[in-house]
């Protein structure tokens, strides 16, 4: 599995709620490390140590997506605010060039998870017609957005959700 | 003509119809740095030669160091304010000021402004001493200004994660509407950061702000050939071709007109130069083309920036398109009565005499003093102007034609606002003018107040006799740096 993080300086947000999609991107990275198997986190600063982050930087988002690809993950997680401008609709392109023409059997997972919220549209920013988007608030809630994603995508079926969701139900009551 | 030698284009930012696009310096300059200093919140009060009182508000200037021998300074970082609570006013001097040995204080606008002019007013060459030996002693015509700190504009502290710094990012072209609205370039990254958000919140906040709401543009986003792509390699390839074709066409697209612009446009042979009418080409109701974007152009295409602005601000319409009829009433007026200018001139006062500034063909720079000999001759003095070939080389600025050399002059006129800002008295001259010796009040609009929506920045009633700044030369052998060096776009003094 990789993801690619955004620590642009967007991710700084707003005066209000400060770095917050910065620290969703951090725990991000924690979690999956924790949770996958294999696992690599690339950072679109291009840093190495996650602890350094600082929202700082364009966001190269295309060029990033496509490192990750070299990787052939299983499932490629990205998290980011969907400002990718720098060009702007990079990471569009290479995703649906990606889908189209690289990889139109589906192998590789592809999910992006936004942490903001764009009031403007009532939705989050999507960053590609053929990725699904899901908003993200808590990290926790990153294995259940990427089975809905999954879901969204048509990779696993109705029932397949029922199941996931009733376990999820039942865990929650459980730790009540 | 900008040169863009050590910069490199990056990919456009997008907010509404405002484009940012980023300039990169692969090896910084370090023996020049910049840095801003913050004036806070208190006024301005400058002594004019009338013994009237010119007021303003002035967010920031910049501070230049550098060193003679070329060894790296270091620069002390944006200052942030200044113990100023047992003194509420700051009475300043020069606009452009020696700091200390090896540093200068400039306003940035003041510095852009003087750069343009010098380039692109000069004047007939025949003339060119007296004229600017007037121009620059006494300044301009006085005008009155807004200007809105962006911290008041709503929405601009979020909208601004937009613009985000490249790494080693040293400047911007900024296009509002997919105009040039202007160049600011420094030499160092660090300084660059620091400037930034004074940048956009300080100089250009309710212009992006109008910008980025009414006039939306869209992004020129990335397509790649998805048939041409067999693999990552590929992919990787086109990626990069992408950005590369980006940066040429920004280069040869929107920004070929100030890359590809003469330094210096030729006048016309002076009976070439027709005689102006006094209308203005584009007036009529609600109609304020005449400060809008066709001007804006026509400036923007042949200006020089030196480490500032050439804007052409919406607000300047809002504000003195209803005067711009009226204008036209006075100078109809004026060649009339023009047998007695001097009872004329008492008699309508200083009021009429600024709005006459605002539509004058004449040239946005006067070559001839308000202050000093207003009162006897004035009228007469105008009239010798286009006699001595300065309209034509105008009329040659503005692309040829009356009506462009109309359209623009309220954008050429604006700019010297920001010498009258902080123009330092010259003497005080005993019965200057005619109508000196009364005491001119100021007046401040209200909402001065912290936290109010607008902040009248730059305003204050500056009355017609004014004198502008002197601008002192700073150069080591006391040559003035406007006839010994033309101002390129990064601020190396050197």
């Amino acid at each position: 599995m990789v993801a690619v993080l955004d620590d642009s300086f967007s991710s700084f947000a707003s005066p209000q709620k400060r770095r917050r999609p910065l620290a969703v991107a951090l725990a991000c990275h924690y979690l999956l490390e924790a949770l996958a198997g294999d696992y690599h986190g690339l950072w679109l600063s291009r840093r190495d140590d996650p602890l350094q982050a600082r929202p700082t930087g364009p966001t190269p988002l295309g060029r990033r997506v496509i490192d990750a690809l070299e990787r052939r993950p299983g499932l490629l997680v990205i998290v980011s605010d969907g400002w990718d401008n720098a060009p702007p609709g990079l990471a569009c392109e290479v995703l649906r060039v990606w889908r189209r023409r690289l990889d139109p059997a589906r192998e590789v997972g592809i999910v992006h998870l936004d942490p903001v919220y764009d009031a403007e549209r009532f939705e989050v920013r999507r960053l590609s017609p053929v990725v699904p988007t899901a908003g993200i608030r808590d990290a926790e809630d990153l294995p259940a957005l990427v089975e809905l994603a999954r879901f969204a995508e048509g990779r696993s079926g109705a029932a397949e959700l029922r199941a996931y969701l009733a376990e999820r139900a039942a865990r929650a009551l459980e730790a009540r | 003509m900008i040169d863009l030698t050590g910069l490199e284009t990056r990919p456009a930012q997008t907010w509404g119809a405002l484009r940012l696009v980023p300039l990169v310096r692969r090896a910084p300059i370090e023996d020049l740095r910049l840095h801003a200093k913050v004036y806070g919140d208190e006024l301005s009060v400058v002594t004019l030669p009338d013994r009237s009182l010119y007021t303003a508000y002035v967010p920031h200037a910049f501070v230049a160091s550098w060193t003679a021998d070329g060894t790296p300074a270091a620069a002390y970082g944006t200052q942030l304010g200044q113990p100023l609570r047992h003194v509420p006013i700051r009475i300043r001097r020069r606009m452009a000021r020696r700091a200390d040995k090896h540093r200068l204080r400039f306003l940035p606008l003041h510095l852009a402004v003087e750069g343009f002019l010098a380039l692109h007013f000069g004047g007939p060459e025949t003339a060119w001493d007296e004229w600017s030996r007037q121009a620059l002693a006494h300044g301009l015509s006085p005008r009155i200004e807004e200007a809105y700190s962006g911290a008041e504009v709503r929405g601009l502290e979020d909208a601004l994660k937009v613009f985000e710094i490249h790494p080693g990012q040293c400047g911007l072209l900024l296009y509002a509407g997919d105009t040039l609205a202007t160049a600011f370039v420094v030499p160092h990254p660090e300084d660059y950061r620091a400037l930034h958000p004074t940048l956009v919140r300080d100089m250009y906040g309710d212009l992006i702000h109008e910008y980025a709401l009414y006039y939306p543009a869209r992004d020129f986003t990335a397509e790649l050939d998805a048939d041409a792509i067999g693999s990552l390699a590929d992919l990787r390839e086109a990626a990069a071709r992408v950005e590369r074709e980006w940066a040429e066409f920004h280069d040869s697209v929107m920004a070929a007109g100030p890359l590809g612009a003469p330094d210096r446009v030729t006048p016309p042979p002076r009976s070439a130069s027709p005689r102006p009418s006094w209308g203005c080409g584009s007036r009529g109701p609600g109609s304020g083309t005449c400060c809008g974007r066709t001007s804006w152009t026509a400036t923007a295409r042949r200006s020089v920036t030196a480490a500032g602005v050439l804007v052409e601000a919406a607000q300047h319409r809002r504000q003195h398109e209803r005067e711009h009829p009226d204008v036209r009433d006075e100078h109809e007026h004026a060649a009339v009565d023009g047998a007695r200018p001097q009872q004329r001139e008492q008699r309508h006062g200083r009021g009429e005499h600024d709005r006459a500034h605002l539509q004058r063909r004449r040239p946005a720079v006067p070559a001839h003093s308000h202050p000093r000999g207003h009162a006897d001759g004035h009228v007469e003095r105008h009239r010798q102007i286009p006699q001595l070939g300065l309209l034509g080389v105008r009329e040659a600025e503005a692309g040829g034609g009356a009506e462009h050399a109309d359209e623009e002059h309220p954008g050429e006129h604006r700019d010297d606002h920001f010498d009258v800002v902080e123009g330092e008295p010259a003497p005080v001259a005993a019965g200057t003018g005619g109508g000196g010796g009364r005491r001119h009040v100021p007046t401040v609009a209200a909402g001065v107040r912290r936290g109010q929506g607008r902040r009248p920045d730059m305003s204050g009633n500056l009355g017609s006799r004014s004198a502008g700044p002197t601008v002192e030369p700073w150069t080591d052998d006391g040559s003035s740096w406007w006839r010994t060096r033309r101002p390129s776009c990064s601020t190396s003094p050197a």
